[in-house]
């Protein structure tokens, strides 16, 4: 059975662990890979979508935090979050700047053209912003999705399947972040909502009696839920009968 | 463990070996030093007795099971994350070498709040998938100054307090961490018409979505004075109790 994958490109943010855990609250499994990793290593995991994480640094600084721009253009959906949006509109032509006006914080948010990613959202939302550079100028074939009274919050090219927000959809702070990331991993990116208990479970103890056959292991345990668990998964063979 | 979850598991009391090596030691990089080293030597003693063991039987031990979770993974790949090394627990570094131990680590896709949901759908207790963290090192960080057998059982007691009243008000899945620490001051108290010069022992309760940031758990009132009230009746060698009202950053949540 495959799973059925998101990809999350690590620019470095804070909340880049916050965008998987999300993700897979709605039962789609999230692969974090860092931003340096090579494209074959993306290709290979044969995802339904990429998402580019934020970051600390501006697109324009000489280590700013990179990756393969093929990304852009494997065929398969794109959401880029903050720094994620200006790796877009730097790598795809357009122009990135320090803003006039940083905005951190709560922002207001309104949506200005209707796009897959936003059905469902009311027209002004709510957002959580970190950012001291904008898109002054959109690559072609990009238009304005969503701004805020000083910036640009969202763009979409819709024909190469790529959107990109300004504000941060993974913290709670942005309440209707969810429905965001759902927007994108289930009707963009037609992800499968097979990451369950259930699955993991099978899959794991398939794998590790695949490993092991008829070895024996040892394992140091605290009591505590981490080891207790990675004990009982593997000896579960007992569960795995039971449940039949 | 053994019956609930039907492991084969050796339990060691190696606490006579642990306090030896604490004797005198007060300084807190020491004696996480001092536990880590001490945890690697038990750990290897016995896991040399299984070894034996299962060769005379024939068998041959070949895996290490460890409880490696995702974060860990990512932050160890991370380009710009907080820690470039990965957090090793201690319980993989110090194997010696004729130990050629392969690794299992079933749990390394995973986030905590996964994990729980994981063992819950194996059917484990509750007590174990909602036990809150606990340090590495024990209950030894907890105990400012030196460690001796007699101040762990002062410990002990005031800690089993703090925990069974935060589970009597319905907080203990509330709060991240609630726990007792025993402060190397004493002060001067009253019981009964009898002058007391006891220990001071500090409560800790706070609130965390990962551990990484945390905020003091406004407790209420009521909970607070029953578990001081109970601790200075039933701990004999306390005679105060404090709450520690610091959150993380600029604190830690551990005292040491």
């Amino acid at each position: 059975m495959d799973t059925s994958t998101i990809v999350i490109l690590d620019f470095g943010s804070q909340y880049t662990q916050l965008i998987a855990r999300r993700i897979r609250e709605f039962n789609v499994f999230s692969v974090v890979l860092p931003c340096t990793a090579p494209l074959e290593q993306v290709k290979a995991l044969n995802p339904k979508g990429v998402i580019l994480s934020g970051g600390p640094c501006s697109v324009y600084d000489a280590d700013a935090p990179d990756a393969d721009a093929g990304v852009l253009a494997m065929g398969v959906p794109v959401l880029g979050i903050c720094y994620g949006l200006q790796f877009i509109v730097h790598h795809l032509g357009g122009r990135v700047v320090g803003a006039a006006a940083r905005e951190y914080g709560h922002a207001e948010v309104t949506l200005v053209a209707e796009t897959p990613l936003f059905r469902g959202l009311p027209g002004t939302m709510d957002v959580w912003m970190s950012h001291g550079d904008e898109a002054e100028a959109l690559p072609n074939g990009f238009s304005l999705t969503a701004k805020t009274p000083n910036a640009v919050a969202g763009i979409a090219d819709e024909a190469r399947k790529i959107w990109a927000v300004q504000f941060h959809p993974e913290v709670a702070h942005t309440r209707q972040g969810m429905e965001l990331l759902r927007n994108f991993c289930l009707d963009i990116c037609e992800a499968k909502q097979d990451w369950t208990p259930e699955h993991f479970i099978q899959s794991t103890v398939e794998r590790v009696r695949a490993q092991v056959g008829s070895g024996h292991a040892i394992c140091g345990l605290s009591g505590g839920v981490d080891s207790s668990v990675a004990a009982d998964l593997h000896l579960c063979e007992q569960w795995c009968a039971a449940q039949g | 463990m053994r019956e609930q979850l039907g492991l084969n598991v050796v339990a060691v009391d190696s606490s006579e070996r642990f306090l030896k090596k604490l004797e005198g030691v007060t300084d807190p990089e020491q004696k996480r030093k001092a536990i880590g080293n001490e945890f690697i030597a038990v750990f290897d003693d016995e896991a040399k007795k299984i070894f034996e063991a299962e060769k005379s039987a024939g068998e041959e031990v070949a895996w290490l099971v460890q409880g490696t979770l995702y974060p860990d993974v990512i932050e160890s790949s991370s380009v710009h994350g907080p820690s470039h090394t990965i957090k090793s627990h201690h319980n993989v570094g110090g194997l010696p070498a004729d130990m050629k131990l392969k690794l299992i680590e079933p749990l390394r896709d995973l986030f905590k709040d996964e994990v729980r949901r994981i063992g819950r759908d194996l059917g484990m207790p509750d007590e174990i998938i909602e036990r809150q963290p606990f340090p590495g090192p024990g209950l030894a960080v907890r105990i400012l100054g030196e460690v001796t057998a007699e101040r762990v059982a002062i410990l002990q007691e005031a800690d089993q307090i703090v925990v069974d009243e935060i589970k009597k008000a319905g907080l203990y899945r509330k709060v991240w961490q609630s726990f007792a620490v025993l402060l190397p001051v004493k002060s001067v108290g009253v019981m009964g018409d009898q002058r007391t010069y006891a220990n001071t022992c500090a409560v800790r309760a706070v609130e965390s979505e990962d551990g990484m940031t945390a905020d003091w758990a406004p407790l209420p009132y009521e909970v607070l004075r029953t578990i001081s009230s109970r601790i200075v009746s039933e701990v004999r060698g306390i005679n105060r109790v404090v709450y520690d009202i610091t959150s993380k950053p600029p604190g830690t949540i551990e005292w040491e």
